[in-house]
């Protein structure tokens, strides 16, 4: 693929690594936001202002149809709810992992949910966003 | 950082703040705990 829709998105998270619990069929919207602290080393006689990057901050943010099912995204988030959980994500989850399509893994913390969201006749829906727990994993090799 | 070195270090930091499949299991019951 090289330019093209994006309905293939891959989304798995777990309580143990692998994450193993794929709610991709789940996924209405899907945002990865690869951060990194932006850290100021001017000093003087520098002209402008330079700076180099920290720590990464990641996260991730997620609109995923609240099926109520086992092992869909009610329960599964209920269970991982104030915990740091393993995720796996990709851009096409249908394909092996490459430089175009790479594989991301880490833990989120799963701070917030929204079980019960939705006015009347609405489709529930829970719209979260994740902070990455230490630094992402990518990797360009294996499926998804 | 490595990609390995980033797994290991996220595994290590869960058992570090009491949150691991890697944590020792609970203590089993005994016949003496339940009497």
């Amino acid at each position: 693929m090289a330019q093209g829709i994006v309905n293939k998105v891959g989304f798995k998270v777990g309580a143990s690594d692998p994450a193993s619990i794929d709610l991709s069929a789940y996924v209405t919207s899907f945002t990865l936001t690869r951060s990194a602290d932006q850290i100021e080393t001017t000093a003087m006689n520098d002209t402008g202002h330079r700076y180099v990057t920290g720590l990464e901050n990641n996260s991730i943010t997620v609109e995923l149809i609240n099926d109520d099912a086992a092992s869909a995204v009610l329960q599964t988030m209920n269970t991982l709810f104030k915990s740091n959980a393993y995720f796996k994500c990709a851009l096409n989850s249908s394909v092996a992992g490459s430089a175009a399509n790479p594989f991301y893994s880490g833990l989120i913390l799963v701070d917030s949910i929204t079980p019960i969201n939705g006015a009347v006749a609405d489709l529930g829906v829970q719209s979260l966003t994740f902070q990455v727990s230490g630094a992402i994993t990518v990797t360009s090799t294996g499926t998804f | 950082m490595s990609d390995i070195d980033n797994d290991k270090a996220n595994a290590e930091w869960l058992v570090k703040i009491g949150q691991s499949a890697t944590a020792p299991a609970p203590k089993p019951v005994t016949k003496k705990d339940e009497e």
